[in-house]
């Protein structure tokens, strides 16, 4: 049952995920990934907020598997975001890339500590 | 090529994505010392995204845009996630230090660096051995 809910709430998340990303390029005119760079950042927010819940055991862990392992899995990416920072060292900046790299992680991992707490 | 022809690679491609990840999770391991199993996850996704990216444009004009759907945003997106290393960093940095978390977070990035550009370069050594036989 767990199986089934990855995969279908994993294509979701993917189809969320292109959208959006295709959403925000066309409205910005901008080389910089900004697409990737929203996905990731509202997705460790809200995986931080699921495993907040869930260890308080607000949200059941049925769910936590859908929306967490499944949805948020498959929306937040880290190839994209590896391949794209290897794009911008290599057509922009070697900075601009390594900023891309550390800063999505970096503040990502600020937006999941917020998310585990701000539930608790 | 219309929206809908484009979700499905899409989403077929995340579905198993997501499903060799949480296979990967369960059968190697989420120690919080060292979650092993996202941990490979995003290495393998970013390699074959290297590849991918790297090949398709070169090889194919035809299946190149539909094949891209499916392996790079559907397959090694679903494959690969921020948020979870995220997540792990952050409880890592709780409960067991700066340290841990800032060791995993290099070998993360070091290892999925290099795994993108092993695969570009295999893509295109790929590519290259492809033309001189057909030629």
């Amino acid at each position: 049952m767990a199986w089934l809910l990855v995969a279908l709430f994993g294509a979701l998340g993917a189809i969320v995920r292109y959208l959006l990303d295709r959403s925000v390029m066309r409205h910005l005119a901008t080389d910089f990934p900004v697409g990737t760079l929203l996905i990731n950042l509202s997705g460790s927010l809200a995986l931080g907020m699921v495993v907040g819940l869930t260890t308080r055991h607000i949200l059941p862990i049925q769910d936590s598997i859908a929306i967490g392992d499944g949805f948020i899995g498959a929306y937040t990416t880290f190839s994209t975001l590896t391949y794209e920072s290897l794009s911008l060292a290599s057509t922009e900046s070697f900075a601009l890339g390594t900023a891309n790299m550390v800063g999505t992680i970096v503040a990502a991992t600020i937006l999941a500590y917020i998310g585990i707490h701000i539930v608790q | 090529m219309r929206l809908a022809t484009r979700l499905l690679p899409i989403a077929i491609g995340g579905a198993l994505g997501s499903l060799l990840r949480y296979w990967f999770e369960i059968h190697l391991g989420s120690s919080l010392r060292f979650p092993m199993g996202i941990f490979a996850a995003n290495i393998i996704g970013s390699f074959i995204i290297g590849i991918t990216l790297t090949l398709l444009p070169l090889v194919s004009l035809r299946a190149g845009p539909l094949l891209r759907l499916f392996l790079a945003t559907g397959f090694c997106g679903g494959l690969t996630t921020l948020s979870t290393l995220a997540v792990s960093l952050a409880e890592q940095i709780t409960r067991l230090g700066f340290g841990v978390a800032g060791l995993y977070a290099i070998i993360t990035v070091s290892a999925g660096v290099g795994a993108a550009i092993l695969g570009r370069i295999i893509g295109k050594l790929w590519y290259g051995r492809g033309r001189v036989v057909s030629s």
